[in-house]
């Protein structure tokens, strides 16, 4: 065990404060696998919402360590429980039933890690193909080589082995409403959803083991592939867990540009869900007219970051590039157009009888069951729970900034719908008075070339379009992070879809999947 | 020789829908495409003009994957039911005074008969496709039907009572000596209850449900290719025409205008059509699409007892008045 | 054209017409297939499953839960249909033909309220 933990965790269930500001956690406690489902059963009675589960490898000790990453969606602090597990034959106790929303996390852990979560409710694969030998984000971990891929047999016919099966939809990976690669089993009876199975991993890379062999500064561009739609949010996560961990300054300036710039890449996004979410019910004018809006901010982000994609533009300590007069004009103008626009959004779309039908009342997701689940932003939002990262820790100049948070009344597809509006207002607020009290000075402090961070964990979270974007570092003091962990939001959101979907009608589901504003790339990783 | 006249009269009515059938879905993308902030199909032609015609080469050309499941004899059936029940319904209509293929006088039951026919296209095609999608998109049409065909046959019957007839130039004639000159003032509870059912008979949004893209990947067709899934796209615009068709006759006075126009007798009625036309288009622009136990609510709770009801208010008026 | 005036030979060109569709149909097809692509092969050839592989064809019992609904959409029909000839000599029959409105449409709202209260119009779930 590094020195660098013992700081952190204690011995025994003994919570101890840190500065949050350097690790981003508030408490930090170690017990023993048989007492871990005791602390959190007690965390769940508290209300506290499972972030993430995950483990780390410590080959040298022949340990791993289990994490489990605790949030409150009611006050500012984060627990991180550990677990020290003998990497011989790990074994510990499911929590799925005290968190039913945890089994996700339990599945992925237990594919890279080997961890065994016994009596778990589900402990098939979630990412890893089923062919897979070995846990991958074990340190002594092999690859194999891959066979060449070749033109596949014709398949054959299995009939169907007995009645009860009944009708199995699938839903993805290639249909027109799943956003991506997601497949979703149905099973149905009728036109109603018995169960909905979600199979992810169609494109899963292996993010978190790429990122322990690249130096903090190769890993940087990769971040941005996981999210494509939020990727200066990634930037931005990826960038200050490093300067957390190192003690980088970053100056005023350049908080300011990385605020004007991350603000304009959620308003794009929210403006792609607006018009794909309308789609997903039928109705195709908003996505155009979205896009075209959208289109403006791509235009903006490419001015001052190069690209209109996949940005790179943080940099450790600051940004890449100034912003010049020009962009700031253009972006002024830019949000008086939007201001503009929005109404004509809503006359199409809001006061709408037929989607009001739609959303209204489906997919309605309460405090308590969002808590189990882990949802976080927009989705979480929508149910009345006003807990976004930028208040809750706020980071950057987000403290300084005037602005509200949005909250829905009912947890249902319509309420997310209003949230996700009202932020776009909200943030061309932000937008505004960040171009109004930007000042001059340095974009970028002075960091060493070759970053070495210092023995430690953080745990830094930035409010992505979707929600609670985590990552989670681990570093022995190495040129390369130890263990990088991406705690991305639309996996937790996700992981709700088969509770809501069951007895609904498959276009409800899929008006859920649609409101829940899913990018696949960030749930594969 | 009669028998001549008539194929000649065919012919010309075929052939004229067919063009206007190419040049609606042009006049649809372009409609959309400027309500989108986009500029539809600039590419062939001057402002793509010989979009449609390049579309029909291409579909003609396509290949015709038959999938390995089908049932075939059905499968190859099933669009030929869309369109010979589209095209057929053309015989009957009016386009200007003393023209019509066949003027019967069961005209609008005939419409009725033939456009429920089409349905059996729809949902044949969805079983014997043996795909799931399609099978879905069959069972939707078949339930879209039985929520929007009775609302359709009343909302008409307030136009029989005024006009006496069935005979779609009797209509016309009728509405040009009533007091209103057309039908959609005194009918018009008739005409909306109508207008909802159209929507629905042509499976168009926010009623498109047997084909609803990102719930059934193309419904009913998801299968079909080529010239086949041409054929049922023939038929959902001539299906389209014809509704509008029935809507101008009986609710907007055929082809009677406020000025005569010299030569072209078809002008108002082609003028009115086009305005149904736009009609669809518009509402596809504006509308998400319905979830159908919503439809089926609408169709039965709403539309029903709102025919019912013009029904009887058509004939309290009119004997009272009468 | 009054009713009752009925004319086989007013329905020839209606015969000429459905000849017409479907040769125009069968023909379109018939002759296309000496000029289409025919590249076939077992992929291609399968239903569309979404990018799986295909599973076994929908051929079995399938709940569809309108079927209340079908039953009293036969009934409806045939009553909206009794309505027809009545509207036609709606004008001649006088008095009698108000009478027998408000009677006809009467017995079929009660039919229609029984129906909706006994939620024979939901869906079951």
């Amino acid at each position: 065990m590094s020195s660098g933990f013992k700081q952190i965790v204690g011995d025994g269930l003994r919570f101890k404060p840190l500065p949050v500001d350097k690790h981003g956690i508030h408490l930090a406690a170690r017990t023993c696998a048989s007492d871990a489902r005791d602390a959190l059963r007690k965390a769940r009675s508290e209300g506290l919402f499972m972030e993430t589960v995950t483990a780390v490898d410590h080959l040298e000790d022949g340990k791993l360590e289990l994490f489990y990453l605790l949030g409150n969606y009611e006050r500012p602090e984060r627990t991180l429980l550990s677990i020290l597990l003998d990497r011989s034959n790990p074994k510990i106790p499911s929590i799925s039933d005290i968190f039913p929303g945890v089994t996700w996390h339990e599945r992925e852990t237990g594919e890279f890690f080997g961890i065994d979560f016994e009596n778990s409710l589900d402990s098939r694969r979630l990412l890893l193909p089923d062919d897979l030998e070995g846990y991958p984000l074990r340190k002594d971990f092999k690859p194999r080589k891959l066979p060449p891929v070749g033109r596949s047999k014709p398949f054959k016919y299995e009939q169907a082995s007995d009645e009860k099966s009944g009708f199995v939809l699938n839903l993805g990976p290639q249909h027109p409403a799943t956003h991506g690669v997601l497949r979703v089993i149905l099973h149905m009876d009728g036109e109603y959803v018995l169960e909905a199975d979600p199979i992810l991993g169609y494109g899963h890379r292996m993010q978190e083991k790429i990122a322990e062999n690249m130096t903090y500064t190769q890993m940087l561009p990769y971040t941005a592939r996981m999210d494509y739609l939020s990727a200066l949010h990634y930037n931005h996560a990826w960038v200050m867990a490093v300067e957390r961990l190192c003690g980088f300054e970053v100056p005023e300036r350049a908080e300011y540009i990385r605020v004007i710039t991350s603000e304009l890449n959620r308003i794009s996004s929210h403006l792609l869900w607006y018009g794909a979410f309308l789609l997903d019910l039928g109705g195709f004018t908003p996505f155009l007219h979205g896009f075209a809006d959208r289109e403006r901010i791509l235009d903006l982000l490419e001015m001052v970051t190069g690209s209109r994609l996949t940005y790179c533009y943080y940099r450790f300590g600051g940004v890449a590039n100034d912003v010049d007069d020009e962009f700031l004009k253009k972006t002024l103008e830019f949000v008086a157009h939007l201001r503009s626009r929005l109404p004509s959004y809503h006359d199409l779309v809001t006061g709408n009888v037929i989607f009001e039908k739609r959303t209204q009342g489906v997919g309605v997701i309460d405090r308590d069951t969002a808590a189990c689940y882990g949802i976080t932003g927009p989705c979480l939002r929508g149910s009345g729970v006003g807990f976004d990262i930028r208040k809750a820790f706020p980071y950057s100049i987000y403290a300084d900034l005037d602005f509200d948070i949005p909250v829905g009344e009912n947890g249902d597809c319509y309420s997310r719908y209003l949230v996700r509006m009202q932020e776009i207002e909200e943030s061309l607020k932000i937008i505004e008075q960040a171009i109004e009290n930007i000042p001059e000075g340095k974009i970028r402090s002075k960091v060493p070339k070759t970053i070495k961070a210092p023995e430690g964990i953080a745990a830094v979270s930035v409010e992505s379009s979707r929600g609670n974007l985590c990552v989670i570092l681990v570093s022995k003091g190495d040129k390369k992070p130890y263990r990088a962990k991406f705690r991305v939001p639309s996996f937790s959101n996700l992981s709700i879809f088969p509770k809501l979907a069951r007895k609904e009608l498959i276009a409800d589901t899929l008006a859920i999947l649609g409101s829940f504003d899913l990018v696949i790339p960030e749930i594969d990783r | 020789m009669e028998l001549l006249w008539i194929l000649v009269k065919i012919l010309i009515v075929f052939g004229v829908v067919m063009l206007h059938v190419a040049y609606a879905t042009y006049f649809e993308r372009k409609v959309i495409g400027h309500m989108q902030v986009r500029m539809g199909p600039m590419r062939v032609g001057p402002h793509g003009l010989l979009q449609p015609i390049a579309d029909g080469i291409k579909l003609f050309f396509k290949e015709d994957v038959i999938p390995t499941p089908a049932d075939k004899q059905v499968f190859y059936a099933a669009p030929l039911i869309c369109l010979i029940s589209a095209v057929s319904s053309l015989a009957v209509i009016p386009f200007f005074e003393g023209f019509a293929i066949a003027n019967i006088n069961i005209g609008l039951l005939y419409i009725f008969a033939l456009s429920s026919l089409a349905s059996y296209g729809v949902v044949l095609s969805g079983w014997s496709s043996n795909s799931k999608y399609a099978f879905l998109g069959g069972l939707r049409s078949s339930a879209q039907v039985i929520s929007y065909e009775i609302a359709m046959g009343l909302s008409l019957v307030g136009v029989m009572m005024m006009a006496g007839s069935l005979n779609l130039t009797d209509i016309v004639h009728a509405q040009m000596s009533s007091s209103f000159k057309i039908y959609l003032i005194p009918q018009f509870l008739g005409f909306f209850v109508f207008v909802v059912a159209m929507l629905a008979e042509t499976n168009r949004t926010p009623f498109d449900l047997p084909e609803a893209e990102t719930e059934l990947v193309a419904g009913y067709f998801t299968e079909y290719s080529g010239m086949r899934f041409a054929l049922f796209f023939l038929a959902e615009y001539i299906g389209m025409i014809i509704m509008s068709c029935i809507g101008v006759i009986c609710f907007l006075g055929g082809w009677s205008g406020p000025f005569h126009v010299p030569g072209l007798p078809f002008f108002w009625f082609v003028i009115k059509v086009y305005l149904f036309i736009f009609f669809y288009y518009w509402v596809r622009a504006t509308l998400p699409r319905y979830r159908y136990d919503q439809l089926m609510a609408l169709g039965w709770k709403v539309l029903i007892p709102l025919a019912l009801f013009n029904i009887v208010l058509t004939g309290t008026i009119k004997s009272i008045s009468g | 054209m009054t009713p009752g005036t009925f004319l086989p030979s007013d329905y020839l060109p209606i015969m000429v017409m459905l000849i017409f569709a479907t040769g125009f149909g069968v023909v379109t097809l018939w002759v296309g297939r000496y000029f289409r692509l025919r590249r076939p092969y077992a992929e291609k050839l399968e239903a569309y499953e979404s990018g799986n592989p295909p599973s076994p064809p929908p051929r079995f019992r399938f709940s569809i839960k309108f079927y209340l609904i079908a039953i009293l959409f036969v009934v409806f029909d045939v009553e909206a249909i009794f309505l027809y000839p009545w509207a036609l000599v709606y004008d001649k029959i006088g008095i009698f033909a108000v009478v027998e409105m408000f009677l006809f449409i009467f017995l079929l709202l009660v039919g229609y309220a029984y129906a909706w209260r006994k939620e024979a119009l939901e869906w079951e779930k």
